[in-house]
């Protein structure tokens, strides 16, 4: 597997998420200069803006079930901006797509802060989530509650 | 005397984002389950400015609105302090007014 192969599964995972975006109604567009990996995702009645970042992993076997590391910025998850940001974690299991964490960049900070999930290495947090049925945690914190959170989007009508 | 309440300041291109730390929001959210009030506050620079112009220091209305505690309160917490919060750099302090 090439050096690159986790640019590719990054890019993936974006391209996913967005489709899912779609999917439910919600225009996407992606940065001109693309320096990470956010989506903008756009209602086109009223132009509400929301500003995601996707993490993609690959999943590797853990206990019943699998668990995928991801790693994000101390500054962006600790600095808060408007619109806010919104986190989506999404991995990649066989050839499935698992069930995505989608997570406020304030609700994960805090996740972080006060009850210690992850941890922190040269500026970088690292979160490994572990999937089990239909569990998900972070160290000892349940994350299912943000699985598949998609309710600030719903389906719109058509 | 209480911890002080810490009021995060995100900077970006068209004004300034406050928030409160998420240790000041633990510390609060017992009022907060009787209180409405906002996770955030966006302010333009421009409405920074014309505020500021006519009424002073923007800091004690944002810090009032994101806590919902009135002066003597915020007092008694033992004030308030404006951060950055990647380098908790101080930007205002209230004690400095005093």
């Amino acid at each position: 597997m090439s050096g690159k192969h986790h640019l590719y599964v990054g890019r993936a995972g974006q391209f996913v998420v967005m489709a899912e975006f779609l999917l439910r109604g919600w225009n996407v567009a992606l940065p001109e200069v693309d320096l990470g990996d956010d989506v903008f995702v756009v209602k086109d009645e009223g132009g509400d803006l929301f500003r995601i970042q996707v993490k993609t992993a690959t999943a590797k076997p853990y206990g019943q079930g699998y668990s995928a590391q991801f790693t994000l910025g101390l500054s962006q998850l600790k600095t808060p901006r408007t619109p806010d940001l919104t986190y989506i974690f999404a991995v990649r299991h066989g050839s499935q797509w698992g069930p995505y964490i989608i997570v406020g960049r304030d609700a994960l900070r805090t996740e972080h802060e006060l009850h210690r999930i992850g941890s922190e290495s040269r500026e970088k947090l690292l979160l490994r989530f572990l999937y089990e049925q239909s569990q998900v945690r972070c160290g000892q914190r349940d994350f299912t509650p943000f699985h598949s959170e998609w309710s600030r989007w719903p389906i719109l009508p058509r | 005397m209480m911890a002080k309440i810490i009021v995060e300041v995100g900077k970006q291109m068209d004004g300034v984002t406050f928030r409160l730390s998420p240790q000041t929001r633990a510390l609060l959210s017992p009022r907060f389950r009787s209180e409405q009030v906002p996770a955030s506050i966006f302010v333009s620079y421009e409405t920074k400015s014309d505020f500021e112009h006519f009424h002073g220091p923007l800091c004690e209305h944002v810090v009032m609105i994101l806590t919902g505690l009135n002066e003597q309160q915020l007092t008694n917490f033992g004030g308030f302090r404006f951060v950055t919060p990647t380098d908790d750099k101080v930007l205002f302090d209230s004690h400095a007014l005093q």
